[in-house]
């Protein structure tokens, strides 16, 4: 085809259309960015808590006590016989 | 079918050609968001066009007691939360004290009526039925002068939740240092209520 167009050229046109798109997706954002939102005629809240089963509210570890004390007795003579 | 160089360049100069239209409709919608000026004459003054704007916003929109549960050991049947800054009951164990309330502000530039409504009432937030579950708000200013007209039930007392929307405030200003509305919670957990996460949502609307 004579009168075609040269793939060079093709290349270019496809940078300068990737270009151009990126380029027009940036101003966008950028435009966006700067803008400030109206307000809402609605408001929400949310209130959160999350239960534990009333068994495990208290962890039973055994305790560890010590203590003293005292055992006394005394040993006497047995009785003499006779 | 082949096609050749000479369509394909023509494509893409069209391509090019609905970038650049696309890009500028878009940046000629985003003008027109938001507030709006123009200069009018050539000696320097400046026409502003302020649109009147009807808004409001949670400033502190989340309560969140964390995790815990009833001390049975101890005896108790329901922990108590608050979150006026009294401390938790006794029966509690584990949640954390929360010493701050909701507060909604109006961030428009006009006065406006506001209802509130919740999600859930302490049935179906808490659950449990021995002692009956409990879930209570009561309202005040948060600045003063912010509602100029206080909605019937609610304000500086606890009343139960409602899942109908009540009215909050006729007239709640948008004045700056008058613009804000404190929603304290109040919450009884009994020791039956199911154990996992609870979650209600309060939502404030602006009525004509």
């Amino acid at each position: 085809m004579t009168n075609d167009i040269s793939r060079q050229t093709i290349v270019v046109l496809v940078i300068l259309a990737v270009l151009i798109s990126l380029l027009g997706t940036w101003t966008v954002l950028t435009e966006v960015s700067r803008v400030r939102v109206r307000g809402s005629n609605v408001a929400s809240a949310d209130v959160r808590l999350t239960i534990l089963p009333p068994e495990k509210a208290q962890p039973q570890e055994p305790e560890v006590v010590s203590t003293t004390g005292m055992v006394a007795f005394r040993i006497i003579e047995p009785p003499v016989k006779g | 079918m082949d096609i050749s160089n000479k369509t394909l360049a023509w494509l893409l100069i069209g391509a090019i050609i609905v970038s650049i239209l696309g890009t500028f409709t878009a940046l000629n919608r985003i003008q027109k968001l938001g507030i709006t000026g123009a200069a009018t004459t050539t000696q320097g003054t400046a026409t502003v066009n302020i649109t009147t704007s009807q808004s409001i916003r949670f400033a502190v929109a989340t309560i969140d007691w964390g995790t815990g549960g009833v001390n049975t050991t101890a005896g108790y049947n329901n922990c108590t939360l608050y979150t006026d800054g009294t401390s938790n009951g006794p029966g509690c164990y584990g949640f954390d004290t929360v010493s701050q309330g909701l507060v909604l502000e109006n961030d428009g530039n006009q006065n406006v009526n506001v209802t509130i409504v919740s999600d859930k009432d302490a049935s179906t937030f808490i659950g449990g039925t021995n002692p009956t579950p409990e879930f209570k708000w009561n309202f005040t200013e948060n600045e003063s002068g912010s509602c100029l007209s206080q909605g019937p039930q609610g304000w500086n007392t606890y009343v139960d939740v409602s899942t109908s929307a009540i009215t909050l405030c006729n007239n709640f200003s948008y004045v700056n240092d008058q613009d804000s509305i404190k929603i304290n919670l109040y919450v009884l957990i009994p020791y039956t209520a199911t154990p996992g996460p609870k979650q209600a949502t309060l939502t404030a609307n602006i009525v004509s």
